[in-house]
C-alpha cells in the first residue's frame, strides 16, 4: 500500500522583522543568517514532514510583512491549510498584531489550522508578561504556541511539525 | 482595454504576447496544460504541454483543489502579485488565474511584476529597515541615557568628595599651622616636650593630608580612566578568604566576628585584584562602623546570570548609626563622612570593573551589595569612559622674574619645553618662570640629570631625604604628583614625567 501524500500550503504571518523568513530558513536549510531582506512578493520553500498519517510536503508561503498588504492578503492567503503566525518577544507590540492576522486568515480559510510563534526568546530571560499573552491567545484562538528562536533553532522544528499535523487532522482531503 | 481571450483568439499567440507583455499558459479541468506561450516555455526551460500545473510549476502545490473551483467557475479569478514560478526563479511576477467560459477549463496569466509594483516593494522594504533602524536607536539611547545617568552619578560622588577632602584638608592644615606659629614663638622657650607633642600632631596632621591628597589622586585616576587595573581572572571566594584573615584579630578585640557564606560553585570574574582587595577593605571598615558591639558582620557570596554579588549585613547596627541617613552627605560629622568616603571609594572600584556598589535599603537598611560582573571581557573598555576634565589645578604662585635667562648652565628635558637653569635653580616651562619647593627643584633636577633613566623609588627616596634619612615613599609619589601638576599635568609637559609602576620615575629628554 501506498503511504499516503499530502500537500499543504501554509502561510507565516506577522508583523515585519519578527522572523519569518528566519523560522524558515531555520526549518528548511538549518541555517541562521543576521542580516533582514524584507520579502518582496512571495517566496515558497517546500518541506517534507513525516508523521504517523503520511508524509506532508508543507509549502511554506513566505509572505512580505507589514500592514500594507492587508489590501492583498487574500492573494496570498487563498488555499492555505494552516498558518504559522509569529511575534517577537522583544517587541510587545507585534503580540497585538497576532490578532488582526489571525482572524484576517480565518475569515479566508475558516477551516485552517494556527500556531502561534514567539520568536527571538534567545534575546530574552524573563518570560512572564510574553507567557500570560501567549496563553490568552492559545485559549481564545484554541491554538498552541511555541516559544522559539530561529537563531539557536530552539522549538522551531517542534512548531513547524505541530502545524503540520494539526493541518492533516483539521482538513483531511 | 479589450477582452484578451478575444485578442488571442483572433490573433497569433506570440504576436498578442509581443503586445501585452505576457505569457499564459491554458489547462482543462484537470489542471493538464494544453498549451503554453512560447516565452513561458522557454522562461521556464522545459515543454509545458501534457503536464499538470503543479507539475509544472511546484510552487503551486496544494492549491489543487483551489485552482479547480476557479476553472468550475465557483471561485472569484485569482491574481497573486509577486509570485515565483518555481524555487529557482527569482524574479517575482504577476500570475492571474481565470476560468475560461467556453472550452471550458483555466487560463493562468503571467506578467512580468511591473516597475511600479517593484518600487513600491522596494520602498516598503526600506520603510521596513528605518522602523527597525529607529527601534534600535530607541534602544540604544536608552543605554545611554543610563550611562550619563551613571556618569552624573560618579560626577556628583567626586564634587561630595572633594566637599569632604576640601573641608578636611583645610582642617588638618590649620592645625598644622597653627602650631608651627606655636612652636615658633616658644622658640625661646625650654619645655622641650611641649614641643615634641606639637611636632607629633602636626606629623599626624600632615600624614593626614597626604593620605587625604593621594584619595584625590586615586579618584581622578579613576574617573581619567588612567588608574591601570591589572585584569586577571580572579578568584572571589579566595580573595574574601585573605581580606577576611586580616581583618578577623582587628575585629575580635571590637567583639565583632566574620562569617562567609560562598556559594559554590563561586562566581568567575576577572578584575584587579589588589583593587578589589582594597574595595573588600573599605567595605568592612564601613561595616565595622556600622556595627554594634558583640555582632557578626555575614558576607554571601551568590553567583547570578551575568553578575557576581557580594552581600555585606551586620547583625547588630549601632542605633545612631542605624538612623544615619547613608545616601546624603547632609549633617554627617567628620568621622562619619570619613567612612562614607571608605564607601565612595569602593564603589569607584566597582564601577571601574564595570559592576556597582549599592546600598539595600527597605528590608534589611544596611545591607552593601557589590556587584561586578561575571566572566567579564578583559577590556579596558569596562572602565568608566574618560570624563576629559581639567587635571586637579594647583594654583600658580606669582612670580617676580618672567623674561628668559640669556645663557648660563642650562639641563632640558621634556622635548625642550622643561629648561634648567642649574646656576640660579630656577625652572623654565615654554618660555615661563615657575616656582617649585626646594623638594620639588632637587626631584626635577634630579631626574633631568638621569634624563631618559629609570630612577629606582628608592634611590629618588634617599636623594631627597635629609640627614640620612630617606622620605617615604608616599611623600615621594606626592612630591612627584606636584611636580607634574606645575609641568602642567598630563596634558601638559608634566606627561614627559612617567611612573614605571612598582619602581620608579623617568623624565624624557
Ligand atoms: N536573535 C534573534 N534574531 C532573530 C531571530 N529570528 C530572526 N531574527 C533576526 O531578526 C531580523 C528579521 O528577521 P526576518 O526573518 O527577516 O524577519 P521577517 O521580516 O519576519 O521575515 C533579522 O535580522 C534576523 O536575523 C531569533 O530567533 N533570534
Ligand atoms: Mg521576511
Amino acid at each position: 500500500m501506498a503511504i499516503p501524500t499530502f500537500q499543504r500550503k501554509i502561510c507565516l504571518l506577522g508583523d515585519f522583522a519578527v522572523g519569518k523568513t528566519s523560522l524558515i530558513r531555520r526549518f528548511v536549510y538549518n541555517r541562521f543568517e543576521e542580516e533582514y531582506l524584507a520579502t518582496i512578493g512571495v517566496l515558497v520553500s517546500r518541506k517534507e514532514v513525516i508523521l504517523p498519517h503520511g508524509i506532508v510536503n508543507l509549502l511554506l508561503w513566505d509572505l512580505a510583512g507589514g500592514e500594507t498588504f492587508v489590501h492583498m492578503e487574500e492573494a496570498y492567503y487563498r488555499g492555505a491549510a494552516g498558518a504559522l503566525v509569529v511575534a517577537d518577544i522583544t517587541r510587545p507590540d507585534t503580540f497585538g498584531l497576532l490578532n488582526v492576522y489571525a482572524t484576517s486568515f480565518l475569515a479566508i480559510n475558516p477551516q485552517a489550522a494556527l500556531v502561534f510563534a514567539i520568536n527571538k526568546v534567545d534575546l530574552k530571560e524573563d518570560f512572564t508578561e510574553a507567557s500570560k499573552r501567549a496563553q490568552d491567545l492559545s485559549a481564545r484562538w484554541g491554538a498552541p504556541h511555541f516559544f522559539t528562536s530561529a537563531l539557536s533553532g530552539e522549538q522551531v522544528q517542534t512548531a513547524f511539525v505541530t502545524l503540520a499535523r494539526l493541518t492533516i487532522e483539521s482538513h483531511s482531503t | 482595454m479589450p477582452d484578451p481571450i478575444a485578442i488571442l483568439k483572433e490573433s497569433e499567440w506570440g504576436e498578442v504576447c509581443a503586445r501585452l507583455n505576457i505569457m499564459f499558459a491554458w489547462a482543462d479541468q484537470n489542471l493538464v496544460i494544453r498549451d503554453a506561450s512560447r516565452r513561458l516555455r522557454v522562461t521556464v526551460g522545459r515543454d509545458l504541454t501534457g503536464r499538470t500545473l503543479s507539475e509544472a510549476f511546484p510552487n503551486l502545490l496544494g492549491l489543487e483543489d483551489e485552482l479547480r473551483r476557479i476553472a468550475r467557475g465557483q471561485a472569484q479569478p485569482w491574481r497573486i502579485p509577486g509570485f515565483r514560478l518555481s524555487e529557482k526563479h527569482l524574479q517575482p511576477y504577476d500570475v492571474l488565474f481565470m476560468p475560461l467560459t467556453e472550452s471550458g477549463g483555466l487560463l493562468m496569466v503571467v506578467r512580468q511584476m511591473d516597475i511600479e509594483s517593484a518600487m513600491e516593494r522596494e520602498l516598503r522594504q526600506q520603510r521596513n529597515e528605518m522602523a527597525l533602524l529607529q527601534e534600535q536607536l530607541e534602544t540604544q539611547t536608552e543605554a545611554l541615557q543610563l550611562t550619563q545617568a551613571r556618569l552624573e552619578n560618579l560626577e556628583r560622588e567626586r564634587k561630595s568628595l572633594m566637599d569632604i577632602i576640601a573641608l578636611d584638608i583645610q582642617s588638618a592644615l590649620s592645625i598644622a599651622q597653627g602650631y608651627a606659629e606655636w612652636l615658633q614663638r616658644a622658640l625661646a622657650d625650654s619645655a622641650m616636650s611641649q614641643y615634641e607633642q606639637a611636632l607629633k600632631l602636626i606629623t599626624q596632621e600632615t600624614e593626614h593630608i597626604g593620605e587625604l591628597v593621594r584619595e584625590v589622586q586615586a579618584f581622578q585616576r579613576v574617573e581619567r580612566a588612567l588608574e591601570s587595573m591589572a585584569w586577571r581572572p580572579v578568584e572571589l571566594a579566595k580573595l574574601l578568604d585573605a581580606v577576611t584573615g586580616m581583618w578577623r584579630d582587628i575585629a575580635k578585640l571590637r567583639e565583632v566576628d566574620f562569617e562567609i557564606h560562598a556559594k559554590s560553585p563561586a562566581p568567575g570574574i576577572s578584575g584587579d585584584p589588589e583593587l578589589l582587595c582594597e574595595a573588600m577593605d573599605r567595605i568592612y571598615n564601613y561595616m565595622l562602623f556600622l556595627a554594634d558591639p558583640p555582632a557578626t558582620v555575614r558576607v554571601e557570596l551568590n553567583a547570578w546570570p551575568g553578575w557576581a554579588l557580594m552581600r555585606f549585613t551586620c547583625s547588630r547596627i549601632r542605633k545612631e548609626q542605624a538612623l544615619l541617613e547613608h545616601r546624603s552627605g547632609h549633617a554627617l560629622n567628620a568621622r562619619q563622612r570619613a567612612f562614607q568616603l571608605q564607601l565612595a571609594r569602593a564603589r569607584i572600584i566597582a564601577e571601574g570593573h564595570g559592576g556597582h556598589l549599592s546600598l539595600s535599603d527597605e528590608t534589611d537598611k544596611n545591607a552593601v551589595l557589590f556587584w561586578l560582573p561575571a566572566e567579564s571581557a578583559p577590556s579596558d573598555e569596562a572602565l568608566p569612559a574618560g570624563v576629559k576634565k581639567p587635571p586637579f589645578q594647583v594654583k600658580k604662585r606669582p612670580v617676580e622674574e618672567t623674561r628668559t635667562p640669556s645663557a648660563s648652565k642650562w639641563i632640558t628635558a621634556g622635548r625642550e619645553s622643561i629648561r634648567i637653569d642649574v646656576e640660579k635653580g630656577r625652572v623654565w616651562l615654554n618660555d615661563e618662570l615657575i616656582k617649585l619647593t626646594d623638594s620639588e627643584y632637587r626631584l626635577l633636577l634630579y631626574l633631568a640629570q638621569h634624563v631618559n633613566e629609570v630612577v629606582r623609588n628608592e634611590e629618588l627616596q634617599a636623594h631627597l631625604g635629609k640627614d640620612g634619612r630617606p622620605i617615604s615613599l608616599a611623600s615621594l609619589r606626592v612630591l612627584v604628583w606636584r611636580l607634574r601638576q606645575h609641568l602642567g599635568g598630563n596634558e601638559g609637559a608634566g606627561q614627559y614625567l612617567r611612573t614605571v609602576r612598582g619602581f620608579g620615575y623617568l623624565l624624557v629628554s
